[in-house]
Protein backbone atom coordinates (compact mmCIF):
# COMPACT_ATOMS: atom_id res chain seq x y z
CA UNK A 1 0.00 0.00 0.00
CA UNK A 2 1.44 3.35 -1.02
CA UNK A 3 1.23 6.59 0.91
CA UNK A 4 -1.47 7.71 -1.49
CA UNK A 5 -3.41 4.52 -0.78
CA UNK A 6 -2.95 5.10 2.92
CA UNK A 7 -4.34 8.62 2.65
CA UNK A 8 -7.24 7.25 0.66
CA UNK A 9 -7.89 4.83 3.50
CA UNK A 10 -7.99 7.76 5.89
CA UNK A 11 -10.62 9.38 3.70
CA UNK A 12 -12.57 6.18 3.33
CA UNK A 13 -12.46 4.69 6.80
CA UNK A 14 -11.47 7.27 9.41
CA UNK A 15 -15.05 8.44 9.91
CA UNK A 16 -16.55 4.98 10.20
CA UNK A 17 -13.79 3.81 12.56
CA UNK A 18 -14.33 6.95 14.61
CA UNK A 19 -18.08 6.34 14.82
CA UNK A 20 -17.50 2.75 15.86
CA UNK A 21 -14.95 3.70 18.52
CA UNK A 22 -16.96 6.65 19.77
CA UNK A 23 -20.08 4.53 20.30
CA UNK A 24 -17.95 2.05 22.17
CA UNK A 25 -16.02 4.33 24.52
CA UNK A 26 -18.47 7.26 24.64
CA UNK A 27 -15.64 9.70 25.14
CA UNK A 28 -14.69 12.08 22.33
CA UNK A 29 -11.06 12.62 23.25
CA UNK A 30 -10.46 8.98 23.98
CA UNK A 31 -12.09 8.05 20.67
CA UNK A 32 -9.91 10.51 18.77
CA UNK A 33 -6.77 9.11 20.43
CA UNK A 34 -7.78 5.58 19.56
CA UNK A 35 -8.41 6.46 15.92
CA UNK A 36 -5.08 8.27 15.74
CA UNK A 37 -3.23 5.33 17.32
CA UNK A 38 -5.00 2.97 14.97
CA UNK A 39 -3.94 4.80 11.86
CA UNK A 40 -0.40 5.19 13.16
CA UNK A 41 -0.24 1.41 13.52
CA UNK A 42 -1.70 1.00 10.05
CA UNK A 43 0.90 3.39 8.65
CA UNK A 44 3.71 1.36 10.19
CA UNK A 45 2.34 -1.75 8.49
CA UNK A 46 1.35 0.07 5.29
CA UNK A 47 4.04 -1.41 3.00
CA UNK A 48 2.84 -4.94 3.85
CA UNK A 49 -0.88 -4.26 3.44
CA UNK A 50 -3.00 -4.54 0.36
CA UNK A 51 -6.05 -2.44 -0.30
CA UNK A 52 -8.43 -5.38 -0.51
CA UNK A 53 -8.04 -6.39 3.10
CA UNK A 54 -7.02 -3.10 4.59
CA UNK A 55 -10.46 -2.19 5.90
CA UNK A 56 -10.62 -5.36 7.93
CA UNK A 57 -7.10 -4.72 9.19
CA UNK A 58 -7.99 -1.16 10.22
CA UNK A 59 -11.03 -2.33 12.17
CA UNK A 60 -9.07 -5.16 13.78
CA UNK A 61 -6.41 -2.70 14.85
CA UNK A 62 -9.02 -0.23 16.03
CA UNK A 63 -10.79 -2.91 18.05
CA UNK A 64 -7.64 -4.05 19.84
CA UNK A 65 -6.52 -0.48 20.43
CA UNK A 66 -9.99 0.19 21.79
CA UNK A 67 -9.79 -2.75 24.18
CA UNK A 68 -6.37 -1.64 25.41
CA UNK A 69 -7.65 1.87 25.90
CA UNK A 70 -10.75 0.73 27.79
CA UNK A 71 -8.53 -1.22 30.15
CA UNK A 72 -6.50 1.90 30.83
CA UNK A 73 -9.32 4.44 31.02
CA UNK A 74 -12.73 4.74 32.46
CA UNK A 75 -15.39 6.60 30.50
CA UNK A 76 -15.38 10.22 31.53
CA UNK A 77 -17.67 12.00 29.13
CA UNK A 78 -21.13 10.88 28.30
CA UNK A 79 -22.01 10.52 24.67
CA UNK A 80 -25.28 12.30 25.29
CA UNK A 81 -23.28 15.48 25.82
CA UNK A 82 -21.66 14.95 22.46
CA UNK A 83 -24.90 14.24 20.70
CA UNK A 84 -26.36 17.49 21.88
CA UNK A 85 -23.73 19.21 19.76
CA UNK A 86 -24.46 17.17 16.70
CA UNK A 87 -26.91 18.36 14.03
CA UNK A 88 -30.32 17.08 14.97
CA UNK A 89 -32.41 15.49 12.27
CA UNK A 90 -36.06 15.36 13.08
CA UNK A 91 -37.08 12.35 11.08
CA UNK A 92 -39.62 10.98 13.52
CA UNK A 93 -37.30 8.28 14.78
CA UNK A 94 -35.06 10.42 16.93
CA UNK A 95 -36.72 9.21 20.14
CA UNK A 96 -36.31 5.63 19.15
CA UNK A 97 -32.71 6.27 18.21
CA UNK A 98 -32.08 7.79 21.60
CA UNK A 99 -33.60 4.78 23.30
CA UNK A 100 -31.42 2.53 21.20
CA UNK A 101 -28.36 4.57 22.13
CA UNK A 102 -29.25 4.19 25.79
CA UNK A 103 -29.71 0.48 25.37
CA UNK A 104 -26.42 0.15 23.48
CA UNK A 105 -24.64 1.99 26.26
CA UNK A 106 -25.89 -0.57 28.73
CA UNK A 107 -24.54 -3.53 26.80
CA UNK A 108 -21.30 -5.19 27.88
CA UNK A 109 -18.39 -3.85 25.82
CA UNK A 110 -17.87 -7.03 23.82
CA UNK A 111 -21.54 -7.33 22.89
CA UNK A 112 -21.67 -3.68 21.91
CA UNK A 113 -18.61 -4.05 19.70
CA UNK A 114 -19.91 -7.06 17.79
CA UNK A 115 -23.32 -5.46 17.27
CA UNK A 116 -21.76 -2.21 16.03
CA UNK A 117 -19.45 -4.06 13.66
CA UNK A 118 -22.45 -5.98 12.41
CA UNK A 119 -24.81 -3.03 12.05
CA UNK A 120 -22.47 -0.22 11.08
CA UNK A 121 -20.13 -2.11 8.79
CA UNK A 122 -22.21 -5.12 7.80
CA UNK A 123 -19.45 -7.56 8.66
CA UNK A 124 -20.22 -11.27 8.62
CA UNK A 125 -19.94 -13.35 11.77
CA UNK A 126 -16.70 -14.78 10.46
CA UNK A 127 -15.21 -11.34 9.79
CA UNK A 128 -16.29 -10.07 13.20
CA UNK A 129 -14.65 -13.15 14.67
CA UNK A 130 -11.39 -12.28 12.92
CA UNK A 131 -11.54 -8.68 14.09
CA UNK A 132 -12.38 -9.48 17.71
CA UNK A 133 -10.43 -12.73 18.00
CA UNK A 134 -13.59 -14.64 18.82
CA UNK A 135 -14.94 -17.82 17.28
CA UNK A 136 -17.91 -17.57 14.95
CA UNK A 137 -20.07 -19.32 17.54
CA UNK A 138 -19.08 -16.84 20.22
CA UNK A 139 -19.94 -13.98 17.90
CA UNK A 140 -23.36 -15.54 17.26
CA UNK A 141 -24.01 -15.94 20.97
CA UNK A 142 -22.96 -12.37 21.74
CA UNK A 143 -25.12 -10.99 18.97
CA UNK A 144 -28.06 -13.11 20.11
CA UNK A 145 -27.73 -11.90 23.70
CA UNK A 146 -27.26 -8.32 22.61
CA UNK A 147 -30.34 -8.37 20.36
CA UNK A 148 -32.38 -9.98 23.09
CA UNK A 149 -31.33 -7.31 25.56
CA UNK A 150 -31.86 -4.42 23.14
CA UNK A 151 -35.28 -5.70 22.17
CA UNK A 152 -36.24 -6.17 25.78
CA UNK A 153 -34.99 -2.68 26.71
CA UNK A 154 -36.75 -1.00 23.81
CA UNK A 155 -39.87 -3.04 24.52
CA UNK A 156 -40.00 -1.82 28.11
CA UNK A 157 -39.62 1.80 27.06
CA UNK A 158 -42.22 1.15 24.37
CA UNK A 159 -44.68 0.02 27.00
CA UNK A 160 -43.96 3.07 29.14
CA UNK A 161 -44.59 5.34 26.17
CA UNK B 1 -92.96 -67.17 49.54
CA UNK B 2 -92.82 -63.81 51.22
CA UNK B 3 -89.90 -62.01 52.75
CA UNK B 4 -89.26 -62.63 56.48
CA UNK B 5 -86.45 -62.38 58.99
CA UNK B 6 -85.53 -65.96 58.07
CA UNK B 7 -85.03 -65.49 54.40
CA UNK B 8 -84.45 -61.77 53.88
CA UNK B 9 -80.73 -62.27 53.02
CA UNK B 10 -81.65 -64.04 49.79
CA UNK B 11 -83.98 -61.22 48.82
CA UNK B 12 -81.44 -58.55 49.67
CA UNK B 13 -78.77 -60.24 47.56
CA UNK B 14 -81.16 -60.54 44.64
CA UNK B 15 -82.08 -56.90 45.19
CA UNK B 16 -78.45 -55.90 45.04
CA UNK B 17 -78.02 -58.00 41.92
CA UNK B 18 -81.04 -56.25 40.41
CA UNK B 19 -82.70 -59.55 39.63
CA UNK B 20 -85.95 -58.86 41.48
CA UNK B 21 -89.16 -57.88 39.79
CA UNK B 22 -90.62 -54.51 40.74
CA UNK B 23 -93.24 -55.99 43.06
CA UNK B 24 -90.68 -57.95 45.01
CA UNK B 25 -88.43 -54.87 45.15
CA UNK B 26 -91.23 -52.91 46.80
CA UNK B 27 -91.73 -55.74 49.28
CA UNK B 28 -87.99 -55.69 50.11
CA UNK B 29 -88.01 -51.93 50.66
CA UNK B 30 -91.11 -52.24 52.87
CA UNK B 31 -89.45 -54.99 54.83
CA UNK B 32 -86.40 -52.83 55.42
CA UNK B 33 -88.53 -49.99 56.66
CA UNK B 34 -90.24 -52.33 59.08
CA UNK B 35 -86.90 -53.66 60.38
CA UNK B 36 -84.54 -50.76 61.02
CA UNK B 37 -81.77 -52.97 62.40
CA UNK B 38 -81.76 -55.01 59.22
CA UNK B 39 -81.88 -51.83 57.13
CA UNK B 40 -78.81 -50.51 58.97
CA UNK B 41 -77.04 -53.80 58.36
CA UNK B 42 -78.08 -53.60 54.71
CA UNK B 43 -76.80 -50.05 54.31
CA UNK B 44 -73.44 -51.03 55.78
CA UNK B 45 -73.31 -53.90 53.38
CA UNK B 46 -74.32 -51.62 50.54
CA UNK B 47 -71.73 -48.89 51.40
CA UNK B 48 -68.51 -50.25 49.98
CA UNK B 49 -70.31 -51.69 47.01
CA UNK B 50 -72.33 -48.67 46.05
CA UNK B 51 -70.21 -45.76 47.25
CA UNK B 52 -70.04 -43.31 44.36
CA UNK B 53 -66.61 -43.40 42.82
CA UNK B 54 -65.21 -40.04 41.67
CA UNK B 55 -65.55 -39.48 37.94
CA UNK B 56 -62.34 -40.20 36.21
CA UNK B 57 -60.43 -36.94 35.45
CA UNK B 58 -57.94 -37.76 32.73
CA UNK B 59 -55.01 -35.35 32.35
CA UNK B 60 -55.76 -33.69 29.02
CA UNK B 61 -53.24 -30.89 29.35
CA UNK B 62 -51.04 -32.63 26.83
CA UNK B 63 -53.64 -31.69 24.26
CA UNK B 64 -53.10 -27.98 24.87
CA UNK B 65 -50.67 -25.94 22.84
CA UNK B 66 -48.01 -23.80 24.48
CA UNK B 67 -48.88 -20.19 25.13
CA UNK B 68 -46.80 -17.46 23.50
CA UNK B 69 -44.70 -16.99 26.62
CA UNK B 70 -43.85 -20.69 26.63
CA UNK B 71 -43.00 -20.75 22.92
CA UNK B 72 -41.20 -17.44 23.08
CA UNK B 73 -37.72 -18.84 23.49
CA UNK B 74 -37.93 -20.68 20.19
CA UNK B 75 -39.59 -17.72 18.52
CA UNK B 76 -36.90 -15.30 19.72
CA UNK B 77 -34.22 -17.50 18.22
CA UNK B 78 -36.05 -17.59 14.91
CA UNK B 79 -36.73 -13.86 14.88
CA UNK B 80 -33.09 -13.03 15.57
CA UNK B 81 -31.98 -15.48 12.90
CA UNK B 82 -34.39 -13.79 10.51
CA UNK B 83 -33.10 -10.33 11.41
CA UNK B 84 -29.52 -11.49 10.93
CA UNK B 85 -30.30 -13.11 7.57
CA UNK B 86 -29.19 -16.41 9.05
CA UNK B 87 -32.52 -18.20 8.88
CA UNK B 88 -32.82 -21.48 6.97
CA UNK B 89 -35.80 -22.42 4.81
CA UNK B 90 -36.97 -24.90 7.40
CA UNK B 91 -36.77 -22.30 10.14
CA UNK B 92 -38.57 -19.82 7.93
CA UNK B 93 -41.44 -22.27 7.52
CA UNK B 94 -41.50 -22.82 11.25
CA UNK B 95 -41.58 -19.10 11.84
CA UNK B 96 -44.50 -18.68 9.44
CA UNK B 97 -46.37 -21.36 11.38
CA UNK B 98 -45.65 -19.57 14.65
CA UNK B 99 -46.77 -16.36 13.01
CA UNK B 100 -50.15 -17.87 12.26
CA UNK B 101 -50.49 -19.26 15.78
CA UNK B 102 -49.22 -16.24 17.68
CA UNK B 103 -50.11 -12.85 16.24
CA UNK B 104 -48.11 -11.27 19.10
CA UNK B 105 -45.02 -12.32 17.21
CA UNK B 106 -45.35 -9.31 14.90
CA UNK B 107 -44.76 -6.93 17.78
CA UNK B 108 -41.55 -8.71 18.72
CA UNK B 109 -40.45 -8.71 15.10
CA UNK B 110 -40.93 -4.95 14.99
CA UNK B 111 -38.96 -4.51 18.21
CA UNK B 112 -36.09 -6.56 16.86
CA UNK B 113 -36.01 -4.43 13.73
CA UNK B 114 -35.47 -1.40 15.92
CA UNK B 115 -32.38 -2.93 17.52
CA UNK B 116 -30.37 -2.43 14.34
CA UNK B 117 -28.13 0.59 14.76
CA UNK B 118 -27.46 2.91 11.89
CA UNK B 119 -24.32 5.00 11.73
CA UNK B 120 -24.80 8.71 12.18
CA UNK B 121 -23.18 10.11 9.05
CA UNK B 122 -22.90 13.51 10.67
CA UNK B 123 -20.35 12.22 13.13
CA UNK B 124 -17.07 12.71 11.31
CA UNK B 125 -13.54 12.35 12.51
CA UNK B 126 -12.44 15.93 13.11
CA UNK B 127 -8.68 15.63 12.58
CA UNK B 128 -8.60 13.59 9.43
CA UNK B 129 -6.01 15.78 7.74
CA UNK B 130 -3.60 15.15 10.62
CA UNK B 131 -3.73 11.45 9.94
CA UNK B 132 -2.59 11.82 6.38
CA UNK B 133 0.98 11.44 5.22
CA UNK B 134 2.84 13.46 2.61
CA UNK B 135 2.56 12.13 -0.90
CA UNK B 136 4.89 13.15 -3.70
CA UNK B 137 2.66 12.25 -6.59
CA UNK B 138 -0.96 11.92 -5.90
CA UNK B 139 -3.09 10.32 -8.53
CA UNK B 140 -6.83 10.47 -8.25
CA UNK B 141 -8.87 7.75 -9.74
CA UNK B 142 -11.89 9.70 -10.70
CA UNK B 143 -14.86 7.88 -12.04
CA UNK B 144 -18.10 8.78 -13.73
CA UNK B 145 -19.81 11.68 -11.95
CA UNK B 146 -16.62 12.51 -10.11
CA UNK B 147 -14.96 12.78 -13.50
CA UNK B 148 -17.74 15.07 -14.68
CA UNK B 149 -17.26 17.26 -11.63
CA UNK B 150 -13.50 17.24 -12.06
CA UNK B 151 -13.79 18.24 -15.71
CA UNK B 152 -16.08 21.07 -14.73
CA UNK B 153 -13.75 22.32 -12.05
CA UNK B 154 -10.76 21.89 -14.36
CA UNK B 155 -12.45 23.99 -17.05
CA UNK B 156 -13.25 26.73 -14.58
CA UNK B 157 -9.75 26.48 -13.15
CA UNK B 158 -8.11 26.82 -16.56
CA UNK B 159 -10.24 29.84 -17.34
CA UNK B 160 -9.47 31.36 -13.99
CA UNK B 161 -5.78 30.68 -14.39
CA UNK B 162 -5.70 32.20 -17.84
CA UNK B 163 -7.54 35.23 -16.63
CA UNK B 164 -4.78 35.87 -14.14
CA UNK B 165 -1.89 35.62 -16.53
CA UNK B 166 0.39 38.49 -17.28
CA UNK B 167 -1.13 39.80 -20.43
CA UNK B 168 1.47 42.38 -21.26
CA UNK B 169 0.42 44.95 -23.74
CA UNK B 170 -2.53 43.05 -24.98
CA UNK B 171 -5.88 44.70 -25.11
CA UNK B 172 -8.36 42.94 -22.92
CA UNK B 173 -12.06 43.15 -23.44
CA UNK B 174 -14.18 42.35 -20.44
CA UNK B 175 -17.88 42.23 -20.50
CA UNK B 176 -20.00 42.27 -17.44
CA UNK B 177 -23.35 40.64 -17.49
CA UNK B 178 -24.99 43.68 -15.97
CA UNK B 179 -23.65 46.43 -18.11
CA UNK B 180 -22.79 44.46 -21.21
CA UNK B 181 -20.35 47.23 -21.91
CA UNK B 182 -17.05 46.50 -23.43
CA UNK B 183 -14.14 48.23 -21.84
CA UNK B 184 -11.07 48.37 -23.98
CA UNK B 185 -7.98 49.50 -22.30
CA UNK B 186 -4.35 49.53 -23.27
CA UNK B 187 -2.83 48.17 -20.16
CA UNK B 188 0.92 47.69 -20.09
CA UNK B 189 2.13 45.17 -17.46
CA UNK B 190 -1.17 45.24 -15.64
CA UNK B 191 -2.48 42.10 -13.99
CA UNK B 192 -6.14 41.60 -14.76
CA UNK B 193 -8.51 39.73 -12.52
CA UNK B 194 -11.08 38.59 -14.98
CA UNK B 195 -13.30 37.12 -12.33
CA UNK B 196 -13.77 40.62 -10.95
CA UNK B 197 -15.51 42.19 -13.89
CA UNK B 198 -16.21 45.48 -12.19
CA UNK B 199 -12.55 45.83 -11.36
CA UNK B 200 -11.29 44.95 -14.75
CA UNK B 201 -8.67 47.63 -14.71
CA UNK B 202 -6.91 47.97 -11.46
CA UNK B 203 -4.61 50.80 -10.55
CA UNK B 204 -1.00 49.88 -9.98
CA UNK B 205 -1.30 50.62 -6.27
CA UNK B 206 -3.92 47.90 -5.82
CA UNK B 207 -2.19 45.13 -7.67
CA UNK B 208 -0.28 44.14 -4.54
CA UNK B 209 -3.52 43.17 -2.85
CA UNK B 210 -4.56 40.86 -5.62
CA UNK B 211 -3.21 37.49 -4.49
CA UNK B 212 -5.07 37.45 -1.17
CA UNK B 213 -8.14 38.99 -2.72
CA UNK B 214 -7.94 36.50 -5.53
CA UNK B 215 -7.87 33.69 -3.01
CA UNK B 216 -10.95 35.01 -1.26
CA UNK B 217 -12.81 35.36 -4.50
CA UNK B 218 -11.64 31.98 -5.62
CA UNK B 219 -12.87 30.44 -2.39
CA UNK B 220 -16.26 32.05 -2.80
CA UNK B 221 -16.38 30.95 -6.42
CA UNK B 222 -15.58 27.39 -5.46
CA UNK B 223 -18.33 27.52 -2.87
CA UNK B 224 -20.80 28.78 -5.43
CA UNK B 225 -19.73 26.10 -7.87
CA UNK B 226 -20.08 23.48 -5.15
CA UNK B 227 -23.57 24.67 -4.37
CA UNK B 228 -24.48 24.70 -8.04
CA UNK B 229 -23.21 21.20 -8.47
CA UNK B 230 -25.04 19.98 -5.40
CA UNK B 231 -28.29 21.46 -6.64
CA UNK B 232 -27.53 19.99 -10.05
CA UNK B 233 -27.32 16.54 -8.54
CA UNK B 234 -30.59 17.21 -6.75
CA UNK B 235 -32.20 18.30 -9.98
CA UNK B 236 -31.60 14.93 -11.62
CA UNK B 237 -34.80 13.07 -11.12
CA UNK B 238 -33.29 9.62 -11.39
CA UNK B 239 -34.33 7.16 -8.70
CA UNK B 240 -30.70 6.38 -8.02
CA UNK B 241 -29.95 9.94 -7.02
CA UNK B 242 -32.80 10.10 -4.53
CA UNK B 243 -30.91 7.75 -2.27
CA UNK B 244 -27.85 9.93 -2.62
CA UNK B 245 -29.52 12.84 -0.87
CA UNK B 246 -27.83 12.32 2.52
CA UNK B 247 -24.51 11.95 0.75
CA UNK B 248 -25.00 15.17 -1.14
CA UNK B 249 -25.97 16.94 2.06
CA UNK B 250 -22.80 15.62 3.66
CA UNK B 251 -20.81 16.85 0.69
CA UNK B 252 -22.43 20.26 0.88
CA UNK B 253 -21.47 20.51 4.55
CA UNK B 254 -17.89 19.63 3.90
CA UNK B 255 -15.34 22.21 2.76
CA UNK B 256 -13.62 21.45 -0.55
CA UNK B 257 -15.99 18.60 -0.77
CA UNK B 258 -15.89 17.97 -4.46
CA UNK B 259 -12.17 17.36 -4.43
CA UNK B 260 -12.19 15.08 -1.39
CA UNK B 261 -13.79 11.68 -1.51
CA UNK B 262 -15.89 11.18 1.60
CA UNK B 263 -15.93 8.03 3.63
CA UNK B 264 -19.54 7.92 4.60
CA UNK B 265 -21.54 4.81 5.01
CA UNK B 266 -24.96 5.94 4.20
CA UNK B 267 -26.97 3.38 2.39
CA UNK B 268 -27.96 0.12 3.88
CA UNK B 269 -28.35 -2.71 1.48
CA UNK B 270 -29.33 -5.63 3.64
CA UNK B 271 -26.44 -5.63 6.04
CA UNK B 272 -23.86 -4.23 3.71
CA UNK B 273 -22.96 -0.60 4.14
CA UNK B 274 -21.19 0.97 1.23
CA UNK B 275 -18.58 3.64 1.35
CA UNK B 276 -19.30 6.74 -0.68
CA UNK B 277 -17.21 5.76 -3.65
CA UNK B 278 -18.68 2.26 -3.69
CA UNK B 279 -22.13 3.72 -3.32
CA UNK B 280 -21.64 6.14 -6.17
CA UNK B 281 -20.25 3.41 -8.37
CA UNK B 282 -23.02 0.99 -7.54
CA UNK B 283 -25.74 3.51 -8.16
CA UNK B 284 -24.21 4.96 -11.27
CA UNK B 285 -23.75 1.52 -12.75
CA UNK B 286 -27.47 1.06 -12.46
CA UNK B 287 -28.21 3.98 -14.68
CA UNK B 288 -25.04 3.68 -16.76
CA UNK B 289 -24.46 6.18 -19.47
CA UNK B 290 -27.83 7.86 -19.29
CA UNK B 291 -27.24 9.24 -15.86
CA UNK B 292 -23.62 9.98 -16.61
CA UNK B 293 -24.50 12.05 -19.65
CA UNK B 294 -27.35 13.65 -17.83
CA UNK B 295 -25.15 14.56 -14.87
CA UNK B 296 -22.49 16.12 -17.05
CA UNK B 297 -25.03 18.03 -19.11
CA UNK B 298 -26.97 19.13 -16.08
CA UNK B 299 -23.91 20.37 -14.26
CA UNK B 300 -22.71 22.26 -17.33
CA UNK B 301 -26.16 23.67 -18.01
CA UNK B 302 -26.72 24.62 -14.41
CA UNK B 303 -23.55 26.63 -14.29
CA UNK B 304 -24.10 27.97 -17.80
CA UNK B 305 -20.59 27.24 -18.94
CA UNK B 306 -19.55 28.33 -22.39
CA UNK B 307 -16.02 27.68 -23.56
CA UNK B 308 -14.73 28.74 -26.97
CA UNK B 309 -11.33 27.87 -28.27
CA UNK B 310 -9.09 29.76 -30.59
CA UNK B 311 -7.72 26.92 -32.66
CA UNK B 312 -5.34 29.15 -34.53
CA UNK B 313 -3.49 30.14 -31.41
CA UNK B 314 -4.39 26.96 -29.57
CA UNK B 315 -5.91 28.72 -26.58
CA UNK B 316 -9.21 29.47 -24.97
CA UNK B 317 -10.69 32.55 -26.56
CA UNK B 318 -13.88 32.89 -24.55
CA UNK B 319 -15.08 31.59 -21.23
CA UNK B 320 -18.48 32.32 -19.76
CA UNK B 321 -20.01 31.09 -16.51
CA UNK B 322 -23.54 32.37 -16.32
CA UNK B 323 -23.96 31.19 -12.75
CA UNK B 324 -21.24 33.60 -11.65
CA UNK B 325 -22.16 36.37 -14.04
CA UNK B 326 -18.73 35.91 -15.49
CA UNK B 327 -17.77 36.55 -19.06
CA UNK B 328 -14.23 36.64 -20.36
CA UNK B 329 -12.92 36.90 -23.86
CA UNK B 330 -9.56 37.51 -25.35
CA UNK B 331 -9.34 39.87 -28.24
CA UNK B 332 -7.34 38.75 -31.20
Amino acid sequence: MTAADYNRCVDLYADSVYRFVLKSVRDVEQAKDIVQDTFEKVWVKAPDLDMERVKSYIFTTAYHTLIDSIRKHKPTADIEGLEENQPHINNGYSDLKQVLQLALAKLPAIQRSVVLLRDYEGYSYEEIGEITSLTESQVKVYIYRARLFLKSFIGKVDHLV
Amino acid sequence: MSISIHNYETYLIDYLDGSLDPITVSEVLLFLEQHPAIKQEFLELQGPLFAAEPDPQPDLDFLKKPLYQQAQKDIQLLLIAELENQITEQEQTMLQRYEALYPQLQHDRHLYATTVSEPDIFILFPDKQKLKKAVLFRLFRLQQWQAAAAIFIAVVGIGWFMSNQEIGNQTVAIQTKTSQQVQSVDKPKTRVAAHLPKHAVLPESKTAQLPSKNMEVKQSQIQIIDQRMVSSVFSIKEPATVKLTPVVVAIANKPKSMATPLATDTLKEKHRYLSLSELMMAKLKETTTTLQTKATTTVTDAAGIVVERDEEHNRISRLGIAALGFEWSQSK
